[in-house]
């Protein structure tokens, strides 16, 4: 059997019956990754857990640095963490995006209106504090001074309404 | 609490409602700066919350909805949301901080913390999907001018689960295909979702099995193409030749099968007016059976948004709302089924069709 997205040899089988009618997925095991198939009884996925279990001094494979999402918590809910995810799991991620909305490589169509710039910056305010709270109990004290910095910039800018709010990274766009 | 109960069951009748039940669309949007809910602390999940609730407030469009918070909600008021398909078990039982809007008619609700923040949903009964995605992008913008939502240049609307990122858009019809069933022409549905890629589902959605040979069917691509494309689509050309497809079926089926027709329709009638334990699987299967006869004309007395109303009304939680005793142990509730079907059925009669 070969991998239905890339030909290789696939290694993870899925076989789904539905009103009697069989469909069988075949994807070898990064495509299987990707597309966070997780068979309790797929011996492939299996020996995979177990191997990871074996290397458990080592640290877990960190996917997003911003929210923490491991290869673990992927594969285990198919769910992405943050917004920042999208960017952070590149080209992987990408090609099973195009693979699961059926060749679709790009969004198209509305686009969020101006929000209010006030609950843009309460919602960038609150993830600086509490970032700024994990560095001190961290004793991350170089970060936490800058991200004090951060939080006096915001508190000076004041945005007028109808402007954009502050940015937020690569992944997450602001509001024009 | 007021927990309103959807037109979709209560109402009257939709387009096209002798095969679509109702029409669902759902829009999915996350906040900025804010971990999915899957990953987001107790406190992001209660900033989420306390953010939309503060949006809906200051919302002239949306400030009429009911604010809910769901951990308010004693076990039986969850249940009756399940029931009514307004929520997911997940978001009913789940720990985390969890909100909702829901309108004064049920047809439109703002869920906060499913499984992305904010899911703006709106129902209508029978075929309706363009006024659907009207009334939840309408709701959607009102929201929009008060949060920063998620937004990535090449991805559109980023959501927690890839396979909704872009549009964020679900279109969901529920269509009730109960000669196509006894035809055997089920593969032919799911040939033509795989080509169209669309997904078919049982009664309450995502993992169910069928019940009362009602199936949803729903967009699988939310990336490429604009909501109003996917709606528009959904409502010119894949509903109406699935609907075709269930009506060409009906006819066969009574012009090759009158008398097993009415012999069925008789039967089925029968148990309902006479049983005095009831089941819910049994109900749920006779009622489809009964709504294809009503459809086929072998079966009179008894409307169509009766038996919509009662495929809610046989739930559990609902019998134990409408009539208290059945809330007493396994066989007052099999009671209380039955009692409530053998009233809804006391004046239905099953006859040939064309005969007087």
């Amino acid at each position: 059997m070969r991998c239905d997205v890339c030909g290789k040899p696939a290694s993870v089988h899925e076989i789904m019956i539905n009103n009697g009618e069989k469909s069988e997925v075949h994807l070898c095991l990064e495509h299987a990754i990707e597309a966070g198939l997780s068979i309790p009884s797929a011996q492939p996925i299996a020996q995979l857990l177990a191997s990871q279990g074996k290397r458990r001094q080592r640290p877990p494979v960190m996917l997003c640095a911003h929210c923490g999402l491991s290869l673990a918590d992927f594969k285990k809910s198919s769910r992405l963490g943050c917004a920042h995810c999208y960017d952070a799991l590149g080209e992987a991620l990408e090609a099973a995006i195009i693979a699961t909305q059926g060749g679709a490589t790009a969004h198209h169509g509305e686009s969020p209106a101006h929000a209010s710039v006030d609950e843009a910056h309460r919602l960038t305010r609150a993830r600086l504090v509490r970032e700024l709270e994990a560095a001190v109990t961290a004793e991350q004290y170089e970060r936490a001074a800058r991200l004090r910095d951060q939080l006096a910039d915001l508190a000076e800018a004041r945005p007028a309404v109808g402007e954009p709010s502050s940015g937020t990274g690569g992944a997450s766009e602001s509001t024009s | 609490m007021k927990l309103v109960t959807p037109s979709i069951w209560t109402g009257g009748d939709g387009p096209d409602s002798d095969v679509v039940i109702s029409t669902r669309v759902r829009l999915a949007r996350n906040l900025q700066e804010v971990s999915f809910t899957g990953r987001a602390s107790q406190i992001q999940a209660t900033e989420a919350v306390q953010s939309v609730e503060r949006a809906i407030g200051r919302s002239k469009a949306l400030r009429e909805l009911t604010w809910i918070s769901v951990a308010t909600l004693t076990a039986s008021e969850r249940a009756l949301l399940v029931e009514r398909g307004l929520v997911g078990e997940h978001f009913a039982s789940s720990h985390h901080p969890r909100g909702m809007a829901l309108s004064d008619h049920g047809d439109l609700a703002i869920l906060v913390n499913e499984e992305d923040h904010v899911r703006v949903q709106a129902v209508r009964p029978g075929l309706q999907v363009e006024e659907s995605l009207e009334g939840a992008m309408a709701a959607e913008r009102a929201l929009g001018e008060h949060l920063p939502f998620s937004f990535h240049s090449r991805w559109g609307y980023l959501t927690a689960c890839p396979t909704n990122v872009g549009t964020g858009l679900r279109v969901s019809v529920m269509l009730h295909l109960p000669a196509m069933v006894l035809g055997k022409q089920l593969k032919r549905l799911e040939a033509a979702a795989k080509e169209l890629r669309l997904a078919i589902r049982g009664f309450r959605g995502e993992g169910t099995a069928n019940e009362a040979d009602l199936y949803q069917v729903s967009n699988h691509v939310t990336l490429g193409r604009s909501a109003q494309e996917i709606a528009h689509e959904f409502a010119t050309v894949i509903v109406p030749e699935l609907v075709e497809w269930e009506r060409a079926a009906r006819r066969a089926y009574l012009a090759g099968h009158r008398w097993r027709a009415l012999d069925r329709a008789s039967r089925d009638l029968s148990a309902l007016q006479s049983a005095h334990l009831m089941p819910r699987e049994e109900a749920m299967r006779k009622l489809g059976r009964i709504r294809h006869g009503v459809c086929l004309g072998v079966i009179g007395g008894i409307t169509q948004a009766a038996l919509r109303s009662l495929m809610l009304r046989v739930q559990p939680e609902h019998l134990a709302l409408e009539r208290p005793a059945s809330g007493h142990g396994a066989e007052a509730e099999l009671l209380e089924r039955a009692s409530l079907l053998r009233e809804a059925f006391a004046d239905a009669t099953a006859r040939l069709p064309g005969s007087a």
